[in-house]
């Protein structure tokens, strides 16, 4: 658990980046901190891994406080990416990954079978690349391959400043729907840093919207988009209302019973996750040959369905709100 | 034909003389320069001083230089050696400096982030970065050194300079060739070898897009 209390940051000439700024993230939550440039995000997380050092308020990591840290092993504890990903170009993949456990005193051959497997975790064959060096992977392989360097000495908290910034618009939705998972069922504490929304909702349990060093609101996603607290936080969503709503209204509650035997299933079946937006749903309907989609949770447990009469009931809401 | 065989052992002896004369102060300024720019890279108040001063001494013609010298030191090995010290220093100096400088920013914040103290960060990231621009340095050094030295030869301190003054004095080209071909070759031969070893010390980059 991370805790901020009333942490303020100034910089000489009187620029406060961040301004009496209180946060609590939990255990195993990915907690999204999104706001336009400058508004201290970035600030925001160099303040807990201390690249950055506090003017005044006090942070603290599992009843600790950071300042009673020594900074080095406190930056090895934590796992760190950044968007212009910053591997080391003289070394190997497998030597990137290795850097932490390095400094912490592993010996050879554990750093090695630790690469390996994260390569594989990250969805890079270790044969292929654990010999490669950086200037040869593109840019979504090396943040690959810079998350599986975050993760490598199984740090509890991973800190994230943008790092599916920088990349194309496609290989940023492959690595925010096959990684987020990832740390996820690994239990990892996750403090990401965006100013894209949809990336924002799309991979946050709660999310923080900042503004001028401090921060507006926190919650779900679906939460801050429905019931923004002030016109500055409803105004960061502007134009892109309805399909953020789109895709963080979760079908969980729109479920129907339905005996499970009539549903038609072959292996291209459609099927749905109960945390699924309807965006989700929508796109499941439209392949779908009936019109109705099969629900099933995390342990592939059936739950029911989702009709097509339903969906279409949501979104007619939606627009008429 | 008959000329260069009388005159070869006297120009190995003199090639070796002014290899001494270059290897030397190369050394030394690689020794004290590189920590030097290191350190530099640490105090940026005091860089541009410093580095300045360096340039200023790159400025003063040679032949005053080794006038300079001669007061200091006497005639002989010591003041020529001193002399290209100094001119050796200002390329490396500066190499280490930009060459730690210019190490990408996103790298060093990584390195940080993940707990590499000031020193690690050094060893294992911004001198193995920095090598091909040091390298680079000692190359330029090396190759203004070979061409200087060639002056030692008016203050008696040898090397293929006393040829070409030699044959300068009894206007004899054959003589004056005798100490410029082998001085032009060793500087080609040294910026070769160095440029070898800067490959070999720059480990594995295959493919780096820069």
């Amino acid at each position: 658990m991370i805790l901020l209390d009333h942490v303020t940051k100034k910089y000489p000439g009187d620029v406060t980046a961040v301004d009496d700024l209180s946060l609590e993230i939990k255990e195993g939550e990915t907690f999204v901190l999104v706001g336009t440039s400058g508004c201290g995000k970035t600030t925001t997380m160099k303040l807990i891994n201390r690249l950055v050092d506090l003017t005044s308020g006090t942070i603290k990591l599992d009843g600790r406080d950071i300042t009673s840290m020594d900074s080095y092993s406190l930056r090895r504890s934590l796992g760190y990416v950044i968007q212009n990903v910053g591997l080391f170009p003289h070394f190997t993949v497998e030597r990137n990954v290795g850097v932490v456990p390095e400094l912490i005193g592993w010996d050879k051959t554990k750093i090695h079978t630790r690469a390996s497997e994260l390569l594989t975790m990250v969805g890079l064959s270790p044969e292929e690349f654990a010999v490669r060096y950086p200037g040869e992977l593109s840019g979504g392989q090396q943040q690959r391959v810079g998350v599986a360097r975050a993760l490598a000495a199984d740090p509890d908290v991973i800190l994230m400043d943008e790092p599916f910034g920088a990349l194309d618009p496609i290989t940023r939705e492959t690595l925010q729907s096959e990684l987020s998972p990832l740390w996820n069922e690994l239990d990892k504490t996750v403090v990401f840093i965006t100013h894209d929304i949809f990336e924002a909702v799309k991979i946050g349990d709660r999310i923080g919207v900042m503004d001028n060093g401090k921060i507006l609101q926190t919650g779900r996603p679906a939460d801050v988009i429905k019931q923004p607290e002030n016109e500055t936080v409803s105004s960061f969503f502007a134009q892109h209302r309805f399909q953020l709503e789109l895709l963080t209204t979760r079908i969980e509650p729109l479920v129907e019973a339905f005996d499970e035997s009539r549903i038609k299933r072959d292996k291209n079946t459609p099927w749905l996750h109960p945390h699924d937006g309807l965006i989700d749903a929508m796109d499941a309907l439209k392949i779908s040959d009936d019109q109705k989609v099969p629900v099933y949770d995390s342990k592939k447990r059936y739950l029911g369905i989702i009709s097509h009469e339903t969906v279409t009931r949501e979104i007619l809401n939606l627009i008429e709100q | 034909m008959e000329f260069l065989i009388q005159i070869y052992p006297e120009i190995l002896d003199r090639t070796v003389e002014h290899l001494y004369l270059t290897a030397v102060p190369i050394g030394a300024a690689a020794l004290t320069g590189i920590p030097v720019g290191v350190i530099l890279t640490r105090k940026i108040f005091i860089s541009g001083k410093v580095l300045g001063a360096a340039s200023v001494i790159q400025t003063i013609p040679s032949l005053a230089m080794i006038g300079f010298m001669i007061p200091l030191f006497g005639i002989g090995v010591p003041a020529a050696l001193v002399a290209l010290y100094l001119y050796s220093l200002l390329p490396i100096l500066r190499n280490t400096f930009t060459g730690i400088n210019g190490v990408d920013k996103a790298v060093i914040e990584a390195g940080r982030g993940m707990g590499m103290t000031d020193h690690q960060l050094l060893m294992k990231v911004q001198l193995p970065l920095a090598v091909p621009v040091i390298m680079a340095g000692i190359r330029t050094a090396t190759v203004i050194v070979v061409g200087i030295a060639t002056l030692a030869g008016i203050m008696g301190a040898g090397g293929l300079g006393n040829l070409i003054f030699q044959g300068i004095a009894m206007v004899n080209s054959d003589l004056i060739l005798a100490g410029a071909i082998p001085a032009a070759m060793l500087a080609l031969a040294l910026d070769f070898l160095l440029g070898k070893a800067e490959r070999l010390l720059s480990p594995g980059r295959k493919g780096d897009k820069e």
